[in-house]
């Protein structure tokens, strides 16, 4: 098998927090023992709920946050050892929000042409306007600053300026959550368009299954900062194996009338990442759990063609 | 017979900005009945949210809200101010947000949030007051009710503070309740609960709702009736079921192909996304305000006034072409 375009490997992430104002800092474990890989070309869905660590996983890919252990690799290349030049030439982010990501006061042709200007090669101006027809704006939008612009033309220069360095690895980071409806689905095509023109490898983080159902050729759900389930997009979706990924399925609501409101039986605690001792972390909400999920660590293991880290599937 | 708790004709909201004045709600009838769910649903900057705020009058001042009838309740507020509104809230109507972090305050006990207002209006003791607020904790699902009334905020999770909202909301016993956004901050398998509560309180207590949402699986969930809103007017109205089913406006047609279904999109296909972006709403609009975003317009939908097509009480669309449809067949 030929190299992976990103892989991860024994990823751990710890951060001291307080929980109340005078307590001692206590170890909140973000990302645990976190390993993945990605082809070339692919598109890896990585999905799960606030808390789970999937942002911090995005964060230490792109290298602006160190891990406490495990090691990174883009291209087969280590990337803590990479300087920052040849890092931002093989993978950039788009990230939730283009109202905060871009700029007020700087001109749309300004902030697709900075990385370039910063990271040389290229003749800006010839390259601003290759990136603007690629990713659908018009020409005469170079000029505007990101107050004239809708939301969904805002995320598209955030995608144009990610793209002029052409990297070859896209990080997601919930592109398409602050959008509107009408206009998340331009911006879905235009993803699913750059990846089959382009060849680009993706990681799309999403809490919206469906969006991730729809671009991901293979999905990873986290959990308290483990991956808990992976597999491929079909197999997921039909066959989840992991509880917590069948409560994401069944929680996840289709536009269709008559549905009515999935029972989860989940109990009404959340997932707290302090209350992290032995046994399946997702022990405390699951409604199959047994003595023994509450004893055993649960291990990652190959089950059905996908990895799934429960004992009882 | 049912007993109407909102009756709004002609509600209109204008917002004077620097490059004039802006009309964000442009003439909407809404019509709530005991035990309904309506949902107003719309994209940012539709006026859902301004509607909403409307009619509990917490609009600021500059903004100039005019109605030709307004019935809440059985009370006739048709041209009131903000004080006769300010008496309805709480009581017979009451509000819920999107942050639930945002809404409380971190400084206060849970228990004090509860009981301010009814200690006020209704003049309870701190014990008939604590007393409810450990009732209305205890039916929002928050276990141990009477030992949680001393904690603050901050022992919450985010799915437990917008438990809080709902139970605060519930402390008048109101018998309309309005919720903005209530489930968007949360993860799914939360959002899934929450909705869940909002409907039991509704088998329980009779209650009415009034949900505002962007999100077409929570209507699918948990809505009897829908007001699609674009660009400040109500383009459809209709049952959830219909809806879905038979959606009549251009712009419902749109919003409904555009999301992605698991299991019934094919995977990796092109979207029909809805193409352009919503129009500008500063200074008069004529005509219907999605044409230029709409694949069936044809000339006449530059005039004035876009025609009503009632198919029955509770549903209408506001579309040239639907009229025109109808007509044909």
């Amino acid at each position: 098998m030929s190299t992976p375009m990103i892989r991860l490997t024994g990823i751990r992430k710890t951060f001291r927090l307080r929980r109340r104002l005078m307590a001692p800092p206590e170890e909140l474990v973000a990302v645990n023992n976190l390993s993945l890989e990605v082809a070339q070309g692919e598109t890896l869905g990585l999905v799960g709920e606030s808390g789970c660590g999937k942002s911090t996983a995005v964060s230490i890919m792109l290298g602006l946050m160190r891990p406490d252990a495990g090691t990174i690799e883009i291209g087969g290349q280590r990337i803590g050892a990479m300087p920052v030049r040849n890092r931002v030439r093989l993978i950039q982010p788009i990230f939730q929000d283009p109202n905060a990501s871009l700029n007020p006061v700087k001109r749309v042709s300004t902030l697709i042409g900075q990385p370039l200007r910063l990271h040389g090669g290229g003749d800006v101006r010839a390259e601003v306007t290759r990136m603007l027809d690629l990713v659908g704006l018009p020409t005469r939008l170079a000029d505007a600053y990101p107050a004239e612009l809708s939301g969904g033309q805002r995320q598209r220069v955030a995608i144009a300026r990610a793209l002029i360095l052409q990297p070859r690895v896209l990080i997601c980071d919930e592109p398409t959550s602050a959008l509107d409806v009408s206009v998340q689905a331009q911006i879905i095509n235009l993803l699913l368009l750059l990846k089959a023109e382009l060849g680009l490898t993706m990681v799309f983080v999403s809490h919206d299954l469906a969006v991730v159902e729809h671009l991901a050729d293979r999905v990873a759900v986290m959990y308290l900062g483990q991956k808990i389930e992976e597999a491929e997009t079909g197999a997921l979706f039909d066959l989840p194996q992991h509880p917590y990924t069948r409560a994401l399925l069944a929680a996840t609501l289709a536009p269709k009338p008559g549905a009515g409101l999935p029972k989860l039986a989940l109990g009404a605690a959340a997932a707290d990442p302090f209350a992290i001792d032995g046994g399946c972390l997702f022990a405390p909400r699951c409604p199959d759990v047994q003595d023994s999920c509450r004893r055993n660590t649960q291990e990652l293991r190959e089950l059905n063609g996908g990895l799934v880290r429960c004992e009882r599937a | 017979m049912t007993e109407v708790l909102l009756d709004i004709q002609n509600l209109r909201v204008s917002l004077p900005t620097e490059r004039g004045l802006l009309n964000a709600v442009r003439g909407i009838d809404l019509r709530i009945e005991q035990g309904q769910t309506l949902c107003l649903v719309g994209e940012s900057g539709c006026g859902k949210s301004l509607t909403a705020m409307a009619i509990m009058g917490l609009l600021p001042r500059y903004a100039k809200v005019t109605t030709n009838i307004f019935q809440m309740a059985g009370r006739d507020l048709t041209g009131k101010g903000h004080a006769q509104l300010a008496q309805m809230r709480g009581r017979e109507v009451a509000m819920i947000f999107q942050d639930p972090t945002s809404a409380l305050n971190p400084t206060l006990t849970v228990g004090r949030q509860l009981t301010e207002g009814v200690m006020r209006s209704e003049r309870l003791s701190r014990a008939e007051a604590n007393k409810r607020a450990t009732e209305m904790l205890d039916r929002v699902g928050i276990s141990n009710p009477e030992a949680r009334l001393t904690q603050y905020p901050h022992a919450f999770s985010g799915g437990q503070r917008q438990r809080i909202m709902i139970a605060s909301a519930l402390m008048g016993r109101p018998r309309l309740l309005i919720a903005d956004e209530p489930t968007t901050a949360l993860d799914v398998t939360i959002q899934a609960q929450i909705l869940g509560v909002l409907g039991d309180l509704q088998a329980d207590l009779g209650l009415s709702m009034m949900l505002i949402t962007h999100d077409l699986g929570v209507v699918a969930a948990i809505a009897t009736d829908v007001a699609v809103m674009y660009a400040g007017r109500i383009a459809e109205l209709a049952p959830a079921r219909d809806l879905f089913t038979t959606p009549l406006h251009p712009y419902t047609q749109g919003l409904l192909r555009a999301i992605p279904v698991p299991g019934v999109t094919p995977r990796g296909s092109e979207l029909p996304a809805i193409p352009g972006r919503v129009p500008g709403l500063i200074g008069t609009m004529r005509g219907c305000a999605f044409r230029d975003r709409c694949a069936l317009a044809g000339p006449e939908c530059a005039d004035d006034p876009v025609p009503r097509l009632i198919r029955q009480p509770g549903q209408f669309v506001e579309c040239y072409k639907a009229v025109e449809a109808e007509t044909v067949s």
